[in-house]
């Protein structure tokens, strides 16, 4: 058995990051990294370094029959955590989110996110609708923030059930619980549109715009006051600057849709307004932590 | 950072606080929503100018056909047959989102001839794809964020144009990306790979294809493998005009050469054909933009008389585009495609030409333009042999060894092939010998009556007188 050299987590390479962020244990040689399984628990869960191609030796766990990389792993992982979190389970911990957050039990569920046990994992899907990325909903210094799993690209949220052929409206928001708020109020309501979610407002992937063509589009995004400058200079961020970015894409592809309106804070044309608190969202308009 | 924990189980931790139901809707949400899209205000384009996709749009706007066509005459030396190529290819690009067969096309001529510079003109276009240097439709890789990276997902609903067809003939692969593009024509295509589990298949493709080449082209025979290529040829201009051409290129590159280039993008210093360009590309969005509207406003045409035109195109390039099989051991031999889907093909250029020129009916320049690429789609051997046998009305098999460019052996088969598709017939006539006394039998080939209608119509000339 070839001793296997303990590298500095620093060192990791990216090919495992995907793994560790996930909570496998990463002991890695030059070519393998052979740890316990995280779905059976045997010690023969085997990583190529190289590649990031995985297999365990004992379940072959996988898609294909022929192991994992890091994008099936994810789609495991979660499909682990839809069964451990299956017959109401970790009710607690959800009723405790959903009161957080200001959505329902059932509107977390059915969105696919689940308690790891530690943690939340939030899926994301890429512009065909495949789940490509697992977010993981953590604490970080006293706040909580969405983080994706390394080297998986950006993913959008709610595209699992987004229908392509639909005539509805569709609005993008900025992240996932503004998402699941409207998309909640608009189930519970019958009103006729769609919400999907992207990650933020500088993360907009091209393959993303063909599911825009000829719909009506809504940019619902935070209302961000611009950055003011001691010499009074004033730089737009947040909200307004991904109207401009995704803005533009839409309006650019080859595709575009037949409308785009955004959500005027205020009515100023801006995109903002200080009327309202600065950072306030949709999910503040539709839970009342924002006076309209 | 701590694993999962053996066999997969998760640890459980005690929560802090209790648990507390979610609020309960009362109506108030809906209510704030409604406030949400009363908030609502179309983007202003100052706002949505800042992000650049990467495809700097080379096009100006244009929506004349004329204006475009005279652009082109002030820069080339201009004749009809370039117009008639223009307009197919635009027509191809008109088509690509309707219903039906798709149209794939093959521009063949000479080098030096434009055709390359017809297929840099369209492609300033984003509608336009420019497929060079291709090894398959389909890749089995997945990138990071486990997007579909294959050629076939991002060339939907756009045309695309490979500018030098000579080098994709040349490609080891050439055979495959043609069965493909067989399958695709049909707006579906699959892979099968044996590292993944689901196979990948697209439906509701619409992909047209314009090749441009020599014709070179013509030596990969597609025939027996359904042939889905239109095909209109430019033909070399006379000596003198030849002699014209010359003169204004050598202007054109005296004026070049005194500039320096732009070496950003390859793009032409000659101010009126870079404007060419532009308003080609720009009338091609303005076509994508409005093909609907230009099509529909053909509705009150004469459909049956196109249709029956139509009907007898595809019979035409039917008969014409079959080959024999020249391998004697192969079994497939004496076939040829049905002409239904050359029928199709022709109806919807007939339609899609006139709605380039914004037509409300079917012109004589369209009705002229495409007998010539039914014609043109027709050439070959078997074509050529059956017009001398048109136009001298019957030929013996010594008559054709002589008109015909090819080995006796090869002539007879096609003649036997021509038999048996039912476009020549052999007929045993009787002629009198110098001396006027005894009769000698002798085998002359003549186009069966079927055809010879056919030829007439479409060539637009009578048949040549029989000898005997």
């Amino acid at each position: 058995m070839p001793k296997l050299k303990k590298k500095k987590v620093d060192d990791c390479p990216d090919t495992l990051k995907p793994y560790r962020f996930h909570g496998v244990d990463v002991n890695w040689d030059e070519k393998n990294c052979t740890t316990e399984c995280p779905f059976c628990g045997a010690d023969k869960f085997v990583i190529k370094v190289e590649t990031g191609q995985a297999r365990c030796f004992v379940c072959n766990v996988s898609e294909t029959g022929r192991g994992l990389n890091k994008s099936s792993f994810l789609r495991k992982m979660h499909e682990r955590y839809v069964a451990l979190n299956a017959n109401h389970g970790s009710g607690e911990f959800y009723e405790n989110l959903a009161q957080d957050r200001g959505v329902t039990v059932d509107t977390l569920r059915d969105a696919g996110i689940m308690w790891t046990g530690r943690d939340w994992a939030v899926p994301a899907y890429n512009g065909d609708g495949k789940m490509t990325q697992l977010y993981r909903y953590i604490k970080v210094e006293k706040k909580r923030v969405c983080l994706p799993t390394p080297t998986c690209g950006a993913g959008m949220f709610g595209r699992d059930q987004f229908d392509p052929k639909s005539k509805h409206q569709v609005i993008i928001v900025e992240g996932v619980w503004d998402m699941l708020s409207l998309r909640e109020t608009i189930r519970r309501h019958n009103q006729k549109f769609q919400v999907v979610g992207i990650p933020g407002v500088n993360v907009f992937n091209n393959y993303w715009l063909k599911m825009f063509g000829g719909k009506d589009v809504i940019l619902m995004f935070d209302n961000d006051s611009p950055k003011e400058h001691a010499d009074g200079r004033k730089t737009d961020k947040g909200g307004v600057v991904g109207l401009r970015y995704v803005g533009s894409k839409l309006k650019q592809s080859v595709s575009p849709p037949k409308s785009i309106k955004f959500l005027d804070w205020g009515g100023t044309g801006l995109g903002y307004s200080g009327d309202f608190k600065d950072g306030a969202d949709v999910r503040d308009v539709l839970t009342g932590s924002v006076t309209i | 950072m701590p694993s999962i924990g053996s066999k997969g189980k998760t640890k459980k931790r005690s929560s802090k606080k209790v648990a507390q139901a979610p609020p309960q809707s009362t109506g108030d949400d809906l209510r704030r929503f409604q406030w949400l899209l009363d908030q609502l205000s179309p983007l202003p384009d100052e706002m949505s100018s800042d992000c650049n996709l990467g495809n700097q749009d080379k096009t100006q706007e244009c929506d004349d056909y004329e204006g475009m066509i005279r652009q082109w005459k002030s820069c080339m030396r201009w004749r009809d047959e370039m117009e008639q190529v223009l307009l197919v290819m635009l027509a191809v690009i008109i088509s690509t989102e309707q219903k039906g067969d798709q149209l794939f096309l093959m521009l063949l001529a000479n080098a030096g001839s434009g055709k390359t510079r017809f297929c840099d003109a369209l492609l300033t276009s984003q509608h336009c794809h420019a497929l060079e240097h291709l090894t398959g439709f389909h890749s089995g890789w997945k990138g990071d964020d486990g997007e579909d990276y294959s050629l076939i997902a991002r060339v939907d609903r756009k045309t695309m144009i490979t500018p030098e067809g000579d080098v994709l003939i040349s490609s080891p692969s050439f055979a495959q990306v043609m069965s493909q593009q067989r399958r695709i024509f049909d707006g579906k295509s699959g892979a099968s790979y044996k590292n993944q589990k689901e196979d990948k298949n697209y439906e509701g493709l619409r992909t047209p294809w314009i090749i441009a080449g020599t014709h070179t082209l013509m030596d990969s025979d597609q025939s027996r493998l359904g042939d889905r290529f239109l095909k209109i040829h430019m033909s070399s201009p006379g000596l003198d005009e030849k002699r014209m051409i010359q003169e204004r290129v050598a202007v054109s590159a005296f004026e070049s050469v005194m500039e320096v280039s732009n070496a950003q993008d390859k793009e032409l210093n000659e101010g009126k054909m870079a404007k060419a360009y532009q308003m080609t590309g720009g009338f091609v969005n303005f076509l994508r933009d409005n093909s609907q509207t230009r099509i529909r406003a053909l509705m009150s045409i004469n459909v049956e008389e196109v249709q029956e035109l139509c009907v007898q195109y595809g019979e035409f390039a039917a008969d014409f585009r079959a080959r024999p099989n020249l391998d004697e051991n192969k079994e497939s031999n004496d076939t040829k495609e049905e002409p239904n889907r050359l029928t199709s093909q022709f109806l919807r250029l007939m339609i899609c030409c006139a709605a380039v020129r914004g037509e409300d009916t079917i012109s004589d320049f369209v009705h002229n333009t495409v007998r010539k690429v039914v014609i043109d789609t027709s050439k070959g051997r078997t074509f050529e042999m059956a017009t001398e046998i048109f136009r001298a009305g019957e030929l013996s098999m010594r008559q054709l060894y002589v008109v015909i460019n090819l080995p006796e052996a090869r002539i007879r088969k096609f003649i036997r092939f021509l038999i048996a598709i039912d476009v020549v017939r052999k007929v045993d006539v009787k002629m009198r010998t110098n001396r006027g006394t005894s009769r000698k039998r002798a085998s002359v080939y003549r186009l069966t009556t079927r055809v010879k209608k056919l030829m007439r119509m479409v060539l637009n000339e009578a048949p040549g007188k029989r000898a005997h």
